[in-house]
């Protein structure tokens, strides 16, 4: 199985999902809980006409949705009676509505303590409401029977990535915006709801089109469509609360008034988490985990049994590594370690002499320069990853020019498949940094290094691929993901990454930008791994903050995951690395699989 | 030879089936970096400065408070084995009176720190007075042997203004009135200051510098976030919305007003303790200057060692709170000023009876003042330095004559910084700079 992301529901169906007993049925009464004018007719149609039109898929919204000394007790029930717990994994940090009864979500059975909330639930799944919202959205008619709603509040820090909501039956997504009632809330606070127009379904570009800055007693919605309705709640940057409640309507259930034999099981065949493990998808996949096996002639270095570091080697590996990790004898030590726990940390790694001029040029162009916030404005020979429903950064790969659009990705695809040359591209630039980074990632790519590398590990590299990277402040992160292995062959690669981020203020990871190694269970069990507690789980098998100058090399093997958590607005600087993956081979295999057969 | 396992995954959980019949106390994650040893959690590495003699005693005390002082201090047991530390030297010493005035300094305010983490504890036995009542007498104690020394006098300051929130006015409400309330908070206050100013003249006197350290300037810094609480008492907080508040909501602030009868009345309603704060911390931050200045403020920042680093690290701190203090003290003569000038509804000549021009001068003396200390306190590498510098110039040209020369160069100063840092920081100063250049249209 081609596991690239495993299948993690954003915010889960789950718990909040329930079917009534009775269904909200028409109520006389209930247009008295609704702001005025929401049921004016002539309003309706004028806001289906403008969702028709709307881009980058259907969505609009509703201004003073309630009435207001309804949706006001309900913030101060909400304020007072629930309790938020913070949750945050690879794709979201929010505060979840925890418990009146249980810790596993609010329970909606037993809403005596919210009467206010009851309400409102009641009014927003009633008939006259579900037909309004179906009406202009043109999405065929909604359950009354599946309700689903949750309460959250994104406090300062808070996001939730990039993702299109299809899971099971949902049809129609809302959110309903209860941040202070009496104050505005402006756009530079954050937290609005962005919305990403599609190169092809399912690949999303990677900036969003359309923004919505919420404010009080609005709600937002759209219709959710499998491989289009992609959107994110961008992250709150201040010290403010920006409580909601989301929800969403479902394809109405068996029983109900325009129910569909087999309408639900054709949705979820085609969700997103589904497609992301198609194969066709992978062609928009920027960049691809792709390692390129070495030539017999640089293998020829590597298959020795006494692979030894000559005087050129040394000069080579001198200008950067630290003196200490080519030390023959601590070189022996740390291979002991590194077999024994199949990591190895090596703090400051580069040298003092190239360490502090490299990190003074990052820190300076982060502080001088202008930072590429949009796919248009980066440039060359940096590259913006795709889709962002699986990552978003900037990396530079040693190879040519792709266009994000369907043609391009065909050239990319179908065209001349050249391999990366970190040493050609440094024609192609002036930039110091860059050219900096180049230099080093070089580096990594030299036989020099490898033999370094073997020394280290007792291993032998077989493929490499290298990637500088960045991480900008309030874009980027990647999602946790396994390796690549469709065909069910590795056992385990080599998987290295040197941190250079020179900003400080990472230590408590409170803005993001840490890398992230996990334990899954054997794969194909369907567990829930981006779902994890930071301290004391058995699952994290490590945790690196951004830092300045350390090296992290591991053998990893399938089922681990690694993700780098998003970084926040909030963050000093970008996220920096070089990162790297070796195909590996044991050493001497062959002659112990032999002396195994002479036994 | 058996085969190698090779994976992190793999190895973890093999480790994991291990370990789980084995001891429940280990950890599947190795974390420890190659070329340093990790530490157990439980044990706390000591840090002492370079020239001391690691087997003087005193020294190591010394070391485990500054270890205390530099670390997170929710560790109650880093305060306990400082206690313990503390009772074994006065058990061994036979001769009380060779324990110096540092030795009994530290061990008070130990004992006041601990407070802090028996604040639910008034049923159980130690309560927060206690505390605090050993400290003072700790320090009474070594009085009778070091009757001036500075390190004493301090420590009392300390102990001081962290007993009135923590044991007195945590036990007040807005209803609270002196005449119920058997301390007299404003004496008590008093003292503090009085001990923390004859604690100064010694040093200065002495020029024994090197007091002015983290631990004193926390005694200001207890004195202005006492201050703070004051002035605030009363004031809902229910919004947890804080430092990225704008102006709008700062206008929303309930104002409560405290009768006269209540014991916080005296110190909110008087100018002598904000006054009092600006002169100490503007002291404070020259004397350190003097201290630092043919040592670490001499050298280019690739010279300094680590712990040189570190001071100056301090240095910063202390000059950017000194700015922020002139600030505060220059704030209500700004608003004086623009009231006066500004506000077409104000016919008065003077409010408290400060003339517009009076307060304008004052004003801005103060606040050339802090830019100057935020200068100091800049970093390369900090953007918020430079917009502390940026802001602090704002309110400069803010109080010159309106369309001056000098307040059309203060605002483009100020622009450029703010421009600057709110690159470097993709647009988090826009706000800030979208209102100077509204300021510059106007």
């Amino acid at each position: 199985m081609d596991k690239k992301r495993s299948e993690t529901p954003i915010i889960e169906e789950s718990t909040a999902a329930k079917r009534q007993n009775a269904e909200f049925q028409s109520r006389g009464d209930v247009k008295q809980y609704f702001g005025p004018g929401i049921f004016n007719p002539e309003l309706a149609d004028k806001l289906r006409d403008e969702i028709s039109n709307s881009e980058p898929y259907r969505w609009g919204h509703f201004s003073n949705l309630i009435d207001d000394t309804l949706l006001r007790n309900v913030r101060k029930e909400v304020e007072t009676e629930i309790h938020f717990t913070k949750k945050e994994t690879d794709i979201y940090k929010v505060h979840q509505s925890g418990d009146l009864a249980n810790l596993s979500g609010l329970d909606w059975d037993d809403l005596s303590r919210l009467p206010s909330v009851f309400k409102l639930r009641a009014a927003l799944y009633s008939k006259e409401f579900r037909d309004l919202v179906s009406h202009v959205t043109g999405s065929g008619k909604l359950s009354g029977t599946k309700t689903d709603m949750s309460i959250n509040t994104y406090t300062k820090g808070c996001h939730l990535l990039t993702h299109d909501d299809v899971i099971g039956s949902r049809r129609v997504s809302f959110i309903l915006y209860l941040p202070d009632p009496d104050k505005t809330w402006k756009e530079h606070y954050g937290g609005s709801l962005r919305l990403f127009p599609k190169i092809i379904p399912n690949v999303p570009y990677p900036d969003a089109s359309a923004k919505f800055v919420p404010q009080f007693n609005e709600m937002a919605f759209f219709y959710v469509q499998p491989g289009l309705s992609f959107h994110e709640v961008e992250e709150v940057r201040v010290d403010k609360q920006r409580l909601s409640i989301q929800g969403w309507y479902h394809v109405p259930q068996e029983g109900e008034e325009g129910f569909i034999p087999g309408e639900q099981e054709e949705t979820e065949a085609k969700s997103t988490l589904k497609m992301l493990e198609s194969k066709e998808l992978e062609e928009f996949d920027f960049p691809k985990e792709v390692r390129i096996p070495f030539s017999h002639y640089e293998m020829s270095n590597y298959e020795p049994k006494d692979v030894h570091l000559d005087d050129f080697d040394i000069s080579q590996l001198s200008k950067f590594i630290n003196q200490e990790y080519l030390n023959l004898e601590n070189l022996k030590q740390l291979q002991t370690k590194f077999i024994s726990e199949n990591l190895i940390e090596l703090d400051q790694f580069l040298n003092d002499k190239y360490a502090p001029e490299l990190r003074k040029l990052i820190r300076k162009s982060e502080l001088e320069e202008i930072m590429p916030k949009h796919q248009k404005e980066v440039v060359y020979p940096w590259k913006i990853s795709l889709p962002p429903h699986k990552w978003r950064y900037l990396y530079l790969d040693g190879k040519q020019p792709e266009e994000l659009s369907i043609e391009g990705v065909k050239v990319a695809n179908s065209g001349p498949q050249e391999t990366p040359n970190f040493q050609m591209l440094k024609q192609t630039t002036d930039h110091v940094v860059t050219l900096k980074l180049i230099e080093l990632t070089s580096f990594f790519k030299s036989v020099s290094f490898k033999k370094w590398l073997i020394l280290l590990t007792d291993l032998t590299p077989t493929s490499d691929q290298l990637l500088a990277r960045r991480f900008r402040p309030g874009h980027d992160f990647t999602l946790a993901t396994t390796l690549n292995d469709q065909d069910n062959t590795i056992e385990a690669i080599l998987d290295m990454t040197l941190n250079l981020t020179p900003s400080q203020g990472w230590e408590s990871g409170e803005f993001g930008g840490y890398e992230l190694t996990m334990a899954t269970e054997d794969p194909g069990v369907d567990d829930d791994p981006s779902i994890y507690r930071k301290d004391g789980d058995d699952s994290v098998l490590l945790n690196t903050q951004a830092c300045w100058n350390k090296l992290v090399l591991m053998v990893r093997d399938p089922n681990v995951l690694k993700f780098v958590k998003y970084v926040s607005f909030n963050a000093q600087g970008s996220r920096w690395d070089v990162s790297g993956q070796w195909d590996i081979k044991q050493r001497g295999e062959e002659e112990e699989d032999d002396d195994e057969e002479e036994e | 030879m058996a085969k190698r396992t090779l994976g992190l995954g793999k190895a973890a959980k093999a480790k994991k089936q291990k370990t789980e019949s084995a001891s429940e106390s280990a950890t599947p994650v190795p974390a420890t970096t190659s070329t340093t040893t990790g530490a157990a959690s439980n044990e706390i590495t000591v840090e002492l400065d370079d020239e001391v003699d690691p087997d003087d005693e005193l020294a190591q005390l010394k070391g485990l408070w500054n270890t205390y002082l530099r670390s997170e201090r929710d560790n109650e047991y880093v305060l306990n084995g400082i206690v313990h530390e503390c009772d074994r030297l006065l058990r061994n010493e036979q001769d009380k009176s060779k324990l110096s005035a540092e030795f009994h300094a530290i061990y008070a305010v130990t004992l006041a720190e601990l407070a802090i983490f028996h604040t639910e504890d008034e049923t159980k036995g130690s309560t927060v007075k206690e505390f605090f009542d050993a400290a003072l007498e700790r320090i009474e104690l070594g009085q009778e042997s070091y009757p001036d020394a500075a390190e004493l006098r301090l420590a009392k300051a300390r102990v001081i203004l962290s007993r009135i929130p923590l044991e007195y006015i945590s036990k007040m409400d807005v209803d609270t009135t002196s005449k119920k309330f058997e301390v007299n908070v404003a004496k008590l206050l008093d003292e503090a200051l009085e001990s923390y100013t004859a604690a100064e003249e010694t040093i200065e006197s002495t020029k024994e510098y090197k007091l002015f350290d983290q631990n004193t300037f926390e005694i200001l810094n207890s004195l202005d976030d006492l201050l703070d609480i004051i002035h605030t008492f009363g004031k809902s907080d229910e919004l947890a919305e804080g430092l990225d508040s704008d102006e709008e909501d700062s206008d929303a602030e309930e104002e409560v007003q405290l009768s006269k009868k209540h014991p916080l009345y005296k110190i909110q309603h008087s100018d002598k303790y904000s006054a009092w704060l600006q002169t100490h911390q503007v002291k404070f931050a020259e004397l350190i200057t003097i201290q630092y200045k043919d040592t670490l403020l001499s050298k280019s920042t690739e010279q300094l060692s680590e712990s040189e680093q570190t001071q100056l690290h301090f240095y910063k701190q202390v000059c950017k709170k000194t700015g922020q203090v002139l600030l505060q003290t220059a704030e209500p003569l700004s608003q004086i000023f623009t009231s006066l000038t500004y506000d077409s509804d104000n016919e008065e000549e003077a409010i408290d009876g400060v003339s517009a021009s009076e307060a304008q001068t004052k004003a801005i003396k103060l606040t050339k003042q802090a830019v100057e200390f935020f200068k100091k306190a800049e970093e390369d590498e900090d953007p918020q330095s430079w917009v502390d510098v940026a802001e602090a110039i704002i309110d400069l040209g803010n109080l010159y004559d309106y369309e001056s020369k000098d307040q059309v160069d203060a605002y483009a100063v100020a622009e450029e910084r703010l421009k600057r840092a709110n690159n470097a920081t993709n647009g988090k100063f826009q706000t800030i700079l979208d209102d100077l250049l509204n300021k510059d249209e106007e």
